[in-house]
């Protein structure tokens, strides 16, 4: 893995990798969460909605919220979202915040690139502020954010 | 509460006594295969995160958790409901993550967590209601190794 420092950092800089979340996947990202669980989420009004409905495994349970097909959890696609930023650092860098908007949803076996660009750069902290972006095969951009980095500088 | 505030023209209610009440969503023991599980379910390969013999030479003497995990790991409670009263399914809208301190295998982290705010929004898809959650993660020491801000939006489908 690649150790990126600040003073090699520029304004513009782009990086991305591409990840195909499969329906196996998301299984083990569930039983890890319990967000599959019925119940998991209670609603105090009995109303249907919330985690437990099967949005994240089956047709019809992203049917029964008005989902074309079934989704990746919100937390999973942040995990991947964090995982981009983790691997744009480095072993030596530290991920200092993650800001994560969910404007649609994302399917299974979507193919995503993932993409970073750095926005700006503060010398007396060595931080890289960087916009992040979601796309899939549809050229949707379902998931976008912010990262705040601290880059090791070279000795 | 009944509001219509927030340029929305939204009529809602929700408990407004629950914003700003922490309660303690629990506690859980970080394992080695907890962190391997998330590892294994997003193809993680960072060696901080994956590898053992690495990590032991590495900057924190052994393998860490990956920032993303407090933002997966469920404590058992979700917290005090706000009850709101709008729309008949819910979505995740969004999280942000603060990381401070690293998180190690056999660290016990504890969770506390309060409604911030509640509101309304309208947009071209129509009118939702907001509501943002901030939970803190605190390790056996009582340091804050991580806090978590996520959205959870209420609408009509």
């Amino acid at each position: 893995m690649e150790q990126r420092y600040f003073e090699a950092v520029d304004i513009g800089d782009e990086y991305e990798q591409e990840r195909t979340p499969t329906s196996e996947d998301v299984q083990t990202f569930l039983s890890l969460t319990g967000l599959g669980r019925p119940g998991s989420e209670a609603r105090s009004d009995g109303r249907r909605g919330g985690p437990g409905d099967g949005r994240f495994e089956s047709a019809e349970g992203a049917a029964s919220v008005g989902l074309a097909a079934p989704i990746l959890p919100g937390n999973m696609s942040f995990a991947m979202m964090s995982r981009l930023v983790t691997d744009w650092a480095g072993v030596g860098g530290h991920m200092l915040s993650l800001d994560v908007s969910f404007r649609r949803p994302v399917h299974h076996n979507d193919v995503l690139t993932l993409q970073v660009l750095v926005t700006d750069t503060v010398d007396d902290d060595a931080q890289v502020k960087l916009d992040i972006y979601m796309e899939n095969e549809r050229g949707e951009r379902p998931v976008q954010g912010t990262a705040l980095v601290e880059l090791p500088r070279r000795e | 509460m009944t509001s219509d505030e927030g340029g929305s023209d939204a009529a809602f209610e929700y408990d407004e006594t629950v914003v700003g009440k922490e309660v303690e969503l629990g506690s859980l023991n970080v394992t080695a295969e907890m962190i391997a599980n998330y590892c294994g379910s997003l193809g993680e390969t960072n060696p901080l995160y994956t590898d053992e013999a690495w990590a032991k030479d590495g900057p924190y003497g052994g393998i860490i958790a990956p920032p993303g995990l407090m933002t997966a790991l469920n404590f058992g409670a979700g917290g005090l409901d706000a009850k709101v009263t709008f729309g008949n399914t819910t979505f995740f809208a969004g999280s942000r993550l603060e990381s401070f301190e690293p998180i190690r295998p056999g660290d016990t982290i504890t969770a506390r967590t309060y409604v911030k705010e509640v509101y309304p929004k309208t947009g071209r898809s129509g009118t939702m209601v907001f509501v943002v959650r901030r939970t803190d993660f605190r390790n056996g020491d009582d340091t804050i190794v991580a806090a978590t801000e996520a959205s959870q939006v209420h609408r009509e489908v």
